[in-house]
């Protein structure tokens, strides 16, 4: 590597100058990297079974969806419930395929899509 | 057994207004009003908070085209929704010639939709018997 060359990860704290193995290590355990972002469902919405479906009641003012109830499907209830606490993307995937027949990339891009869509209408949050 | 996996969804059903509710009046209540304001073997002249002769004698110099003559109490429970027309007033009872007498009694009017007269001294209606709310 030219010496003059310097890498910039500008989302991520490298003021070790770190490099190599040691900055591979690094990033594995920085928190700030899109695995390790944590998320939660925020605490406006009531998650109920009423006799054998669930429904999700949103109680809070602030809340986008309001005067509504919101019925999810059986994998949506999964990703609710996985996230009721705080939890990465990686480990609810995790816990997806031990519960769900899926492949592991049928179950993170909907994964992603749950917390893309939820994180837009502020259902979930991201905890720091 | 692991279950078969779905494309996760969530249903957004909105709440919309009932219309057998909102045909009840802006609050759904219905009181028991009780027409209790006075003595029922004697005739009053009741006017509106502001003075203005709701049923009187004709004889305040006042007049007014709704006016009603008299009032006296049916003693009676009427099943009155809370937008039917209850008005703030007072009342004084009537003398042989229609003239005021006595002391000034606040009263409030259930007009049974502006074309009756029924009045009660129980001014607040949270202490009103509901029969419907």
């Amino acid at each position: 590597m030219n010496e003059n060359m310097k890498l910039e990860f500008p989302f991520t704290d490298n003021s070790g100058e770190l490099s190599g193995d040691k900055l591979d290590e690094h990033l594995k355990n920085d928190n700030n990297t899109e695995e390790n972002k944590r998320y939660r469902i925020r605490s406006g919405y009531i998650l109920r079974e009423i006799a054998g479906e669930f429904a999700i009641i949103p109680v809070d003012e602030e809340s986008l969806i309001t005067n509504a109830v919101m019925a999810p499907n059986d994998t949506a209830v999964f990703l609710w419930k996985a996230f009721l606490y705080p939890s990465t993307i990686e480990d609810v995937v995790k816990k997806g395929m031990q519960e769900y027949d899926a492949t592991e990339e049928t179950i993170r891009n909907a994964t992603y899509r749950f917390v893309e869509e939820t994180l837009r209408y502020r259902i979930l949050e991201e905890v720091v | 057994m692991r279950k078969t996996w779905e494309e996760p969804r969530i249903l957004v059903q909105e709440f919309v207004a009932n219309e057998y509710v909102a045909a009840c009046g802006d609050s759904g209540v219905v009181y028991n009003f009780e027409c209790n304001a006075g003595d029922r073997r004697s005739s009053y002249n009741v006017y509106l908070a502001d003075g203005t002769p709701y049923a009187t004698s004709g004889r305040d110099y006042g007049g007014c085209k709704n006016d009603y003559y008299s009032y006296s109490p049916c003693g009676e429970k009427h099943e009155a929704e809370s937008d039917s027309g209850f008005l703030n007033g007072y009342m004084y009872k009537q003398g042989w010639f229609g003239e005021n007498t006595g002391n000034k009694i606040d009263v409030i009017i259930w007009t049974d939709n502006y074309k009756d007269v029924h009045c009660t001294t129980q001014l607040d209606m949270n202490k009103w018997e509901t029969a419907k709310s």
